[in-house]
């Protein structure tokens, strides 16, 4: 017990002084399974876990996830979507915004990535925004917030790593996903709504659109719906796995880019380079995690927690409230996948004991991930914006996503007491 | 008093371990009153074929694997992966246990660990979701996802497809009709709650292929331990632990016919045809295997007599 | 994913950027190929009733190259995730001593990586481990880790090597 809590107050103090989370958990995992268990024990684990994370076929995923994200980004699908959702609700109060987020739900469901969804949607949304006299409050605020929806509307990379750590089945997790992310895009809808009731001058209406025009800007969101209809038909029709999946998505999207003329040599060596960077930074904190988690195994806490959280076994919603508070703590500082990867392999077995279904808790703890990532200090949607948008500050971006927050909140409480909204959907999975 | 950490690649509540190795450690601890106890660790240590690497390099104190997992290293019981090599897990373990006595304890396969004790987890079947097999063209263009080369040799020699996917991912691959098929030993229908996705099995008697496993701890470990501790460890070692593991197997398979039967399933015995199309397949790897063990030193023939005539003892035990 | 495209902090190094961007270049035709065996592998199984053989065990080698190869560019470009809340309350000099410190600790999380990594591949080829499928060994694949891994913690010592002796310019937002 002494030692995990050592550990963790270690791992966060050398995380503030601004050492890379992966870096920290790599040298405390180590340093405390050689305590824990033995110096050599520890050190041969080291390298057999960073053995075992690499040489992998189940995390392939998250590679060709990532590559079909950033494939899509560039291939001008998100355009069409911001057009197509901007014809319709642009004309409104806050219109842009609301477009903004639209599209965002609609970009998620071609990309695992929230950060990639955001990035993508900035370059997109951000100019007519600009153009229209948007507060760069509200903008970048759905922006950032309507980003968070690329993880939990499938496919997600965070599913996946969820489905992979705790042995659910990813068709299932994917299916779990959707209602919550609509649920998500209806209540930052309403966000924008609330503040533009409050500031009408942070979103001016825009140009009415036309039906026929309308009908039109639909019209060239195909290429979204098919690439979707690919790869979630070929999952839950059968045709290949969702570890397979992710790199049909990919060639799939790979197609929709050539086709469009959107690649060039020199961006598709940019597209993979990104991606591939992004990749041994997740696999880094990957492995920092795993190594963590090791020495949380060789201690006495997993059980300490478990017999704990027994004696609420009458009351297990107290333990779900604690565990909510915890994430939303913890999703202050860290970023998704390492938040996912330390509190998974502890918090898993203890809710599945008080018979929570583990699909439900994945959709929650995806959703807690969703907020941490607009949560400061360090919101990374966030901070993926202000490396898009240099002339807008960090506090700016912070202040503009509050309402949004409230929303995430609320829907939060929503997915936790009524959990059929996860839960009906993957009930027509087999 | 010593604690010894072990270290399960499948979850805790997974029959296997709540059939052997949860009662193995139990006896010992009762054995011992009390001197020796057994910290069963939440999670594995590493991946499943990395456990014996765990043991010896002290990750962890005991674990079971799979030889199939380290090939090169235990080419002498890769005839445990074969065809017709009984029905009974529990007097086929005691025979492989004692083969091993005989022929392959004194090799320093090893190297670095204690050994408990092997076994063998009993006869795998070959079950799918739309037929019983009748004939070696049945298998024709069949996605089956195998396990180990015996399967995939099988399902590949008579023209079908071979599925490769880790075990735990066998619902899904199922559900959704990625594969049509799969070879499994009884227990894991239930287990896998694949009970229902696969109503059709064909049984092979003997067994269409079986899969050797063993129980090893830390050198260190077990060095450590007192001359009593050792002779309380040692009294669950060998034969005892070749029976305990069968006779654990035995009543898991036994479950999960129990299961498949509930279940209204077609469990339907191979044909002649098809037990003569096995057998043939079934001397091609005994040739093989007498080929490779003879870099051993091994007269592999041999080894598979002296195997089949002692599991033939223990099964009229 | 564009996280962090700061300028390579310590890329002028004698070869060092010259060096991590071949192997980059290596890892994303690495990742490129993967897509392809995926996509052949599945229309394979169908089309031709014959999946792409040991399309399993490619894809499990595959990405460890993918991994390791693109380390040392994340590594150069200081592209891991941090807790950057103190950073406004740092002064020039501070931020330079943190830069030096932050990367020769991450250097040595990556030595140590490259040095276990390096005993397992010793006990792989002392044991002769061999791949499921492809029967094949498996020791060179732990050795090419050990190297990237390494090439990856230099980066490390280059970047604090950089903060040391010149002030850091990407710190100026
Ligand atoms: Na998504
Ligand atoms: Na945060």
């Amino acid at each position: 017990m002494i030692e995990a809590l050592t550990g963790l107050a270690v791992l966060l103090i050398l995380a503030f002084l601004r050492i890379p989370i992966a870096i920290v958990m790599i040298l405390v995992g180590t340093a405390g399974m050689a305590w824990v268990l033995n110096p050599e024990g520890a050190l041969y684990n080291v390298g057999q876990t960073a053995y075992d994370a690499a040489i992998n076929y189940e995390l392939s995923v998250v590679p060709l996830f990532v590559l079909m994200g950033n494939l899509v980004a560039r291939a001008g699908l998100a355009g069409q979507l911001y057009t197509a959702s901007n014809a319709f609700l642009g004309h409104r109060k806050g219109g842009l915004a609301m477009a903004t987020v639209v599209a965002c739900g609609g970009f998620s469901a071609i990309c695992g990535s929230s950060l990639a969804t955001a990035a993508t949607m900035s370059k997109v949304a951000m100019p007519s925004m600009r153009r229209f006299n948007y507060s760069d409050r509200l903008a970048t605020g759905s922006i950032a917030a309507g980003g968070t929806l690329g993880i939990l509307i499938p496919p997600s990379v965070i599913l996946v790593i969820y489905g992979i750590l705790t042995q659910q089945s990813i068709g299932k997790l994917f299916a779990a996903g959707v209602i919550p992310g609509l649920l998500g895009v209806l209540l930052y809808l309403a966000a924008v709504r609330f503040v533009t009731w409050r500031r009408p001058e942070e979103g001016p209406a825009g140009e009415r659109t036309d039906w026929s025009e309308r009908m039109r800007a639909l019209g060239q969101v195909w290429g979204v719906i098919l690439l979707f209809a690919i790869v979630m038909g070929g999952i839950y029709g059968g045709v290949f796995s969702p570890t397979e999946a992710a790199g049909i998505g990919a060639m799939g999207a790979f197609a929709f880019a050539l086709l469009r003329r959107a690649l060039t040599w020199s961006i598709l060596k940019d597209i993979l380079l990104e991606s591939v960077e992004t990749t041994a930074m997740l696999f880094t904190v990957l492995i920092g995690a795993l190594l963590f988690a090791n020495f949380i195994n060789y201690t006495d806490f997993p059980q300490a927690l478990l017999a704990f959280a027994a004696q609420f076994a009458d009351r297990p919603w107290l333990v779900i409230m604690a565990i909510l508070a915890i994430y939303v703590l913890l999703g202050c500082v860290f970023e998704s996948l390492s938040m996912i990867l330390l509190t998974v392999p502890i918090f898993f077995p203890l809710v599945r004991d008080l018979g929570y279904d583990p699909i439900w808790f994945g959709i929650v703890v995806v959703v807690v991930t969703e907020i941490s990532l607009i949560t400061p200090p360090v919101g990374l949607n966030v901070f993926v914006l202000r490396g898009v948008l240099p002339d807008v500050s960090t506090g700016t971006i912070f202040k503009g996503v509050t309402p949004f927050w409230v929303a995430d909140i609320f829907r939060l409480a929503l997915i936790v007491a009524i959990p059929a909204l996860s839960l009906w959907l993957p009930s027509f999975v087999v | 008093d010593v604690v010894l950490t072990y270290s399960s690649w499948l979850p805790w509540t997974h029959p296997v371990n709540t059939a052997i190795y949860i009662p193995w450690m139990e006896g010992i601890e009762a054995a011992s009153e009390g001197r020796i106890t057994f910290k069963r660790l939440p999670k594995p240590v590493a991946s499943p074929p990395a456990h014996l690497d765990a043991v010896r390099t002290g990750q962890a104190d005991v674990a079971f694997a799979v030889h199939g997992y380290s090939r090169n290293q235990f080419t002498p019981y890769i005839f445990g992966e074969f065809p017709f090599l009984g029905d009974s897990a529990k007097a086929s373990s005691i025979a492989f246990q004692r083969t091993h006595d005989k022929f392959l304890s004194e090799m320093d396969l090893y190297k670095g660990v204690h050994l408990i004790g092997v076994n063998l987890h009993g006869p795998g079947q070959v079950h799918h979701s739309k037929m019983n097999m009748t004939k070696p063209a049945d298998f024709e263009g069949q996605k089956i996802r195998t396990g180990g080369p015996v399967p995939l040799a099988i399902v590949e020699a008579w023209g079908g497809v071979s599925i490769r996917q880790p075990a735990p991912k066998s619902y899904e691959i199922l559900s959704s009709g990625i594969a049509d098929g799969i070879t499994f030993p009884f227990e894991s229908l239930p287990s896998f709650k694949i009970t229902e996705l696969v109503p059709y099995t064909t049984t092979m008697p003997g067994g269409w292929y079986n899969s050797s496993h063993y129980l090893v701890m830390n050198k260190r470990a077990y060095d450590g331990l007192t001359d009593e501790d050792k002779a309380v460890v040692d009294q669950f070692s060998g034969e005892a632990y070749a029976a305990l593991a069968g006779g654990g197997w035995d009543e898991i398979n036994a479950i999960g016919l129990e299961a498949a039967n509930a279940a209204g399933n077609s469990i339907v015995e191979a044909s002649e045809e098809l037990k003569t199309a096995l057998s043939e397949l079934n001397d091609t790897f005994v040739a093989d295997y007498i080929k490779e063990a003879e870099g051993f030193g091994l007269n592999g023939q041999e080894v598979i007599d002296y195997f089949k005539a002692e599991a033939e003892k223990a099964g009229s035990m | 994913m564009d996280l962090s495209h700061n300028q390579p902090v310590a890329g002028n190094v004698r070869g060092l950027g010259a060096a991590s961007a071949v192997l980059s270049w290596i890892a994303c035709i690495v990742l490129f190929g993967m897509m392809l065996v995926t996509f052949a592998d599945v229309v394979g199984r169908y089309v031709f009733l014959s999946p792409l053989p040991a399309a399993y065990e490619m894809i499990s080698l595959m990405m460890p190259a993918i991994i390791f190869c693109a380390m040392p560019i994340t590594v150069l470009r200081e592209g891991h995730v941090t807790v950057d809340l103190l950073d406004s309350f740092m002064s020039r000099g501070t931020a330079r001593i943190q830069g030096v410190v932050v990367n020769i600790v991450s250097a040595c999380a990556l030595g140590l990586l490259a040095w276990r990594l390096g005993v397992k591949a010793r006990d792989d080829y002392v044991y002769e481990t061999i791949t499921d499928e492809l029967l094949l060994l498996i020791w060179p694949v732990g050795a090419a880790m050990v190297v990237l891994c390494a090439i990856a913690a230099l980066a490390a010592l280059a970047n604090a090597w950089a903060y040391a002796t010149n002030p850091p310019l990407h710190k100026a937002s």
